[in-house]
């Protein structure tokens, strides 16, 4: 089945979709568990097209692409733990 | 004679090994964009917002009230707004690289004019949600969540608006004829740059306006 748009407009419109679904939750919906993995998996899910293909890295030299793309895996991560456990975080910072 | 000749069994596969590992790494290094410069300058430039966001989450657990009706007071129209109008114009310059290497320099140029354009609407945007917040009595003072709020935001803004110096330079050159099919260094550089401002603003928006 070929599509006629091509990969790089292909990213974009699901890029634009997330971004939408992300403001949706903003407005309607209650923040749980669930929600905060399903945004922080969206911040992944755009990060790595971003990444793969409208910076083009797909093909590249894998330090610099997967020193890019573990960003988007540690960030959102430690954005989830903090946001699903904010009372361990405050005891392991606090003086 | 079984063992030498085992020997240089292995002697020989090692080195077919290492003639087809070396175009590979060659086609690697060919393929990756951009220069080592401008990688260490967004390695570095995301390792600084990496530090604002765990600064972020810190204070965040500290003042989890203050943090949970921030997001609330916030105009998440505009910075749903911004993040579509960041993420199409990433879309832009993407198309402006691929024109310049198909050898399409008037197309590259359109598309670098809408990256512009979609950056000026991302500062107009930033304007009147800064206005906004100073109608409905939102200052950087107000509490820790707004400070934070504030100087992420700014700072962000701060890299839009050299990554718009950045690209409206490489689009002088491009109208120049310096960049071509075979020439796009700097232009690329500056691609990535722009590419860069838009992966902060992906977290930058979902840390501030959707998760309380």
């Amino acid at each position: 089945m070929k599509f006629g748009i091509n990969r790089l407009t292909f990213s974009w419109l699901v890029l634009l979709v997330l971004t939408v679904a992300g403001a949706f939750i903003a407005e309607r919906v209650e923040v749980s568990t669930l929600i905060v993995i399903l945004v922080c998996s969206t911040i992944v899910m755009k990060g790595v097209m971003v990444i793969e293909h409208l910076m083009g890295l797909r093909s590249a030299l894998l330090g610099i692409r997967w020193a890019m793309l573990s960003y988007f895996f540690i960030l959102p991560s430690m954005i989830a733990l903090s946001v699903l456990f904010p009372e361990v975080l405050a005891g392991l910072t606090s003086l | 004679m079984a063992a030498s000749f085992g020997a240089a069994l292995l002697e020989s596969e090692s080195a077919l090994d290492q003639d087809l590992a070396v175009p590979e790494a060659a086609k690697a290094s060919k393929e990756t964009p951009g220069n080592m410069a401008v990688w260490v300058l967004i390695y570095a430039e995301l390792f600084e917002f990496a530090l604002f966001f765990i600064a972020f989450l810190i204070a965040k657990s500290h003042y989890p009230v203050v943090f949970s009706e921030g997001p609330l007071q916030l105009n998440t129209f505009a910075g749903t707004a911004n993040t579509l109008v960041l993420i199409t114009s990433s879309f832009f310059v993407a198309r402006a690289m691929a024109a310049i290497k198909s050898g399409k320099r008037h197309e590259c140029l359109t598309w670098l004019w809408l990256t512009l354009a979609a950056g000026s609407v991302y500062c107009g945007i930033k304007g009147w949600e800064y206005s906004w917040n100073e109608a409905a009595g939102i200052g950087a003072r107000r509490n820790t969540f707004f400070t934070l709020y504030y100087y992420l935001t700014l700072n962000h803004l701060l890299h839009v608006l050299i990554g718009m110096c950045t690209i409206l330079f490489v689009t002088i050159r491009t109208h120049m004829d310096i960049y071509d099919a075979t020439n796009f260094e700097g232009l690329e550089s500056a691609a990535l740059y722009w590419h860069m401002i838009d992966l902060v603003w992906i977290i930058i928006f979902p840390l501030l306006y959707v998760l309380r």
